[in-house]
């Protein structure tokens, strides 16, 4: 009897040893003055497009502030372009197109917040040799695309490079609210008709890829179906191939058209992406240091980069494109 | 060429010891009476000359005198002081027993003298003993070597409830550890909340911070130099002990009286044997079978035999082994398709040392003291899971998963202490160490439906040479100024690449008076080996990494300069200021994670650069009914990596501004003493966002509307802004801790009751800090680990 009180009182001792404590901390988180935003990675085949928007203090949770009524001005080596114009939702365009080598600075001022500024030279394209494929059977037994995408690199200079695709096709799509009559009788009076409710609709949907590579020379499988992100370190001036994996699945039927974008980036574009993958896995992972996201604009947050890219694409009839067993649910839904 | 002439002066220094015919030599050891147990750093002292010289690590001492009638007095604190009146006109060989003063209240014999901190060369040095050790508040009624050593100005503890060791701004990766003599490359149980070392096995205890003597090397930041205890060769002694969390016993004694003795120590926690009924009626609550079964526990063991074959001849053989274990089982049986099907699961970690070391100790003449040590130390972490799922005896698939890391080494070191004169006292020897490193192999084995894979991944084992070779002498120069001069070298091979470092080590004292004096000293050091640790907690998952072509060794000067002061031989004061540099200091990528075991580990670090300084003040009543110290670190720990913190300086994560800690013991009567510490510190250095804002809305250019709608143009991630690393404070650090011994004379030993509170004022110290919500408001909050924790434990000691 003795040694079970004993034993009794030891496991509220264990137990009470093991409670950790939880408490809200009243501590002030400096208030850091809220800057101006600006996202922006240019490319010659686009007119000149920048997202503004304001920094919000951490605790603050409500949605992000769009700045539409700032003002923002692009620099052609150092020579006043023009003014952007508010387009949606913190969008800013403007009507000229960025060319290769030359460098653009885009300034940007919004009521009582400090001025931000930030500047990038546009790269040239990169050069690409042609895209190989091969379908496969995983050990599942399901058929896998392969890809090889060949490309040659510029030597004596450090390139980045960004890889991304996107598939296009048509699909149907189930509406419950359409619905078509079939005319089952009809003489000088009468008509009879029968109305089936839901229709599949015939729809075309463009929308990215999953591409990954276990290659040694990518940096960063990117979060989201963004593509691969990697740099020329290991084989600065020669070709390479690059091998990627793909899924083989895909909600369609007919045709789909595979796009390839092979994007020369800017060295900000790449450390960006680089720390912005870091940071997405570091922050709700207490075991990480936290990761800070590169930013190349002065007086405020955020990137300007740019890329020129050179676009591929492949098309593959459904029947050889889709592999028996990878018939699924379709990625993204309206 | 300035090294060549450092080696110059010490051969010269050797030949001109050589003694003239009119001198000769008294040696031999100096023990305790009652258990045999050599005592070391005893004072041997010539009244008439006023030639003295000390013990070594061995009890080993050696005095050159003038032909003349000597007045030989040895003393140490505790023991009644023993002397012998001679005329010395041959060598003589002496092996003097020293009487402990008291043999009940252990607390009131210290170890140390003040003016020995005044008088000795070596500064930045801490020597705790460890009677004191076991005597002070702990943390759930368990002694423990690194949370005593905390408690010393320049030693940080990092974060709560850890027993790593930050010494002068360095990490837990820089500290050398030696437990006798072999060095112990994890020195945690439960994640770090309990040391490896049992204090009841230990026989002293000494860290090094600064002024490195050339005997030591492979680690930037400190020194930490544990001896075992011999075991009693004239009586068997023991003590059991149970506690709150775990037991212990140590048994110790002669196998042949006056020739050899053993001692064995062993303890093992119960946590798992408490807590196994309580997880399986939980597990019952939730509505499962009972037959969840999950625990940790933790046990390590000591054993030491010592054989004396002669005066001249004497062998140690000393092993230790520790093991943790989490782990968590579980069985499902289910009725299917009229089959009973049986789930089973197991999965756990485990990670422990073991070391071994053989040491012969042998005199050769009576000036020169040997010490042949071999040794084998290893490292191990696992982590593992196994799942079956059976129908009827039917296999129907199975998983498994292993990964192991680890470290191991063997090694020889011989260790000479050449003792020509009273004015020197010379070191030299060499040391080598094979390494193997195993960086992380996973196996994967999966069965189902007749398809199996077996796939075995990760690093390729490492392996590499290290060695050294040191020389120094502590040397005499006119009646106030002493100095140890060393020189290190040290080489490194591994995978056809050979690194190498020649590492002064210049120590200075000048005796201003009895009571004062001041020291210098300049040192540095190099570290072949790296630890990849996660920056925000330390755990067994943690890598021991060699120099390889692309990350370099790390090394570190450090100059410190400061004063001791002994007032009545009782309180002694010493203040000491220090400044380190730190070059090729490895830290994990921004976002590199332990399970990113698929890439390369060289590719998952960054190097870069550290300095500290700081000051350090403690006061420190050795002796009395009051005894205890009080210190204060002031000090500045900052690093610079090109690829972290935008390449700009950052505080290092344990940067610690103020760290305070006092602690008191006093002894009531013989039978009752009690202990009290109360610690602060500047909180830890975090990175915490201040403010958020959106992130670039990838290829945005090429969606359609139905991207846009689905989520907009203001990117789909929001980034947290950091002004920069780690520049965010966690609340300050304090805790006090109470006890209380009670001791008892019985028929057969002592009984002790121990009771203890950790944390008596329950203050809640941050452990954790994150984002969450509350109200609908997002807030910041603080996880604590350890409350109010009272501890009981009952010792007996025959």
């Amino acid at each position: 009897m003795y040694m079970k009180k004993i034993r009794v009182l030891l496991i509220i001792i264990v137990l009470a040893l093991f409670i950790g404590c939880e408490k809200i901390l009243e501590m002030d988180i400096e208030a850091t003055a809220p800057m101006i935003v600006v996202n922006a990675a240019i490319n010659p085949d686009s007119v000149i497009t920048v997202s503004v928007t304001r920094s919000m203090h951490i605790l603050d949770n409500s949605p992000v502030i769009r700045l539409t009524n700032a003002n923002l001005e692009v620099y052609e080596e150092d020579n006043l372009l023009g003014s952007l114009q508010h387009w949606r939702e913190g969008v800013f365009k403007g009507s000229f197109y960025p060319q290769t080598g030359k460098k653009y600075t885009i300034k940007v001022s919004s009521q009582d917040l400090p001025d931000a500024e930030a500047s990038c030279v546009v790269p040239y394209p990169p050069i690409s040799l042609g895209i190989d494929t091969l379908s496969i059977y995983d050990e599942y037994n399901n058929r896998t695309m392969q890809y090889t995408y060949r490309f040659k690199d510029k030597a004596n200079e450090r390139n980045y490079y960004h890889l991304f695709a996107m598939r296009r096709y048509k699909y149907y799509e189930y509406d419950p609210d359409s619905f078509s009559i079939d005319t089952i009788y009809q003489n000088q009076d009468t008509v009879i008709v029968d109305t089936t409710w839901g229709n599949e609709i015939p729809k075309m949907r463009f929308e990215p890829l999953w591409i990954n590579s276990d290659d040694i020379i990518v940096s960063q499988n990117l979060w989201s179906d963004n593509g691969v992100i990697f740099t020329d370190e290991l084989f600065d001036g020669q070709n390479y191939n690059l091998r990627l994996n793909s899924d083989s699945y895909f909600p369609g039927e007919d045709t789909i058209t595979v796009y390839f974008y092979f994007k020369e980036i800017t060295e900000e574009l790449y450390k960006y992406y680089n720390s912005h993958e870091e940071h997405i896995y570091a922050k709700d992972d207490p075991f990480s240091e936290p990761v800070i996201v590169y930013s190349n604009v002065e007086g405020g947050v955020g990137i300007v980069g740019a890329f020129s890219q050179k676009v591929d694409s492949l098309r593959f009839y459904a029947p050889d494109y889709w592999g028996g067993s990878s018939w699924g649910e379709p990625i993204y839904y309206e | 060429m300035k090294f060549k002439s450092i080696f110059f002066v010490l051969v010269n220094l050797l030949v001109i010891s050589v003694h003239s015919q009119n001198k000769f030599t008294i040696s031999g050891y100096v023990e305790d009476l009652a258990s045999g147990e050599k005592l070391m750093a005893a004072n041997v002292y010539d009244l008439n000359t006023k030639n003295g010289t000390s013990t070594n690590e061995y009890g080993f001492f050696s005095i050159t005198l003038p032909s003349d009638s000597i007045k030989l007095a040895v003393s140490f604190v505790g023991y009644t002081t023993y002397q012998y009146n001679f005329f010395l006109d041959k060598d003589i060989n002496l092996n003097i027993k020293l009487d402990p003063v008291l043999q009940l209240a252990e607390v009131t014999i210290t170890d140390r003298k003040a003016d020995e901190t005044v008088k000795n060369t070596q500064m930045s040095i801490i020597e705790m003993p460890v009677h004191q050790i076991k005597t002070l508040p702990v943390f759930m009624g368990e002694a423990d070597v690194m949370k005593t050593l905390q408690l010393m100005p320049g030693v940080q503890s990092g974060s709560e409830g850890s027993s790593g060791l930050y010494v002068r701004g360095g990490g837990p990766d820089q500290n050398l550890i030696l437990l006798d003599g072999v060095p112990v490359y994890n020195a945690d149980h439960l994640f770090g909340f309990f040391s490896v070392f049992n204090p009841d096995a230990l026989s002293s205890v000494k860290l090094i911070k600064g002024g490195y003597p050339a005997r030591y090397g492979g680690r930037l930041s400190s020194v930490l130099d544990i001896r075992m205890k011999e075991g009693n060769i004239r009586e068997y002694k023991g003590e059991f002990s149970i506690g709150t969390v775990a037991s212990k016993f140590t048994v110790e004694g002669p196998i042949i009286k006056d020739k050899t003795s053993f001692i064995v120590s062993a303890r093992r926690t119960y946590i798992d044997i408490l807590t196994a009924p309580l997880i399986a009626a939980a597990e019952r609550l939730a509505g499962g079978n009972g037959n969840l079964r999950a625990g940790y526990y933790f046990y390590d063991a000591n054993v030491k035999l010592n054989h004396k074959f002669s005066d001249k001849d004497r062998l140690f053989i000393s092993f230790y082994t520790g093991r943790d274990k989490a782990y968590m089982k579980n069985k499902e049986e289910y009725l299917f398709a009229d089959t009973i099907n049986v789930d089973k699961s197991d999965a756990g970690l485990l990670w422990g040392n073991l070391t071994t070391s053989i040491r012969w100790n042998h005199i050769f003449g009576n000036k020169i003291f040997a010490n042949t040590t071999l040794v084998y130390s290893n490292y191990k972490f696992n982590t593992f899971e196994d799942y079956t799922s059976k129908r009827g005896d039917i296999e129907q698939g199975s998983f498994s998963y292993d990964y192991f890391s680890g470290i191991s080494n063997y090694g020889a070191k011989i260790d000479f202490d050449y003792m020509p004169a009273p004015r020197h006292s010379i070191k030299f020897g060499a040391n080598y160490l094979y390494h193997q490193f195993k960086p992380g192999v996973s196996t994967f084995k999966i069965l189902e439906d007749s398809s199996s894979i077996n796939q075995t991944f990760g690093n390729n084992s490492i392996y590499a040479n290290e060695f050294y070779i040191y020389a120094e002498d502590d040397i005499n120069i006119g009646s106030r100024l002493k100095a140890n001069i060393g020189i290190h070298y040290s080489g490194f091979a591994v995978k056809d690449k050979y690194y190498n470092s020649i590492q002064p080590r210049i120590a200075l004292r000048y005796l201003a008076s009895e009571n004062l004096s001041f020291k210098a000293a300049f040192t540095r050091m190099d570290q072949y080996i790296h630890l990849l640790t996660n920056s925000t907690i330390g755990l067994p998952t943690d890598l021991w990494l060699p120099t390889t072509e692309n990350i370099l060794p790390q090394n570190s000067y450090q100059t410190a300069i400061g004063g001791a002061y002994n007032i009545n031989d009782n309180w002694e004061i010493t203040l000491e200021g220090f400044y380190k540099t730190m070059d090729n200091l490895i830290e994990y990528k921004e976002g590199a994670s332990f399970f990113d075991i698929g890439t390369n580990w060289e590719s998952k670090v960054e190097t870069g650069k550290g300095y500290s300084y700081g000051a350090e003040l403690l006061i420190r009543k050795n002796i009395g009914k009051f005894t205890g110290w009080i210190g204060y670190t002031l000090s500045w720990s900052n690093r610079k990596f090109e690829n972290l913190n935008n390449g700009e300086v950052f505080p290092y994560k344990y940067d610690r501004r103020h760290d305070i800690a006092i602690v008191i013991l006093y002894e009531v009567s013989d039978n009752i003493d009690l202990g009290l510490t109360w610690v602060y510190g500047t909180g830890n250095a975090l990175t915490l966002g201040v403010a958020r804002y959106s992130d670039l809305p990838e290829n945005y250019q090429l969606y359609d509307s139905y991207y846009y709608d689905y989520y907009g143009y203001g990117g789909w991630n929001e980034i947290e802004y950091y002004k920069s690393r780690n520049s965010y404070r966690t609340p300050a650090y304090h805790r006090l801790d109470v006890s209380a011994n009670f001791h008892k004379q019985k028929t057969h030993g002592v009984r002790t009751w121990s009771v203890g509170l950790y944390n008596a004022y329950s203050r809640q110290n941050p452990f954790f800090i994150y984002f969450g919500y509350a109200n609908n408001k997002k807030v910041l909050k603080q996880i604590s680990l350890f409350p109010m924790i009272p501890s009981v434990r009952y010792s007996f000691k025959f």
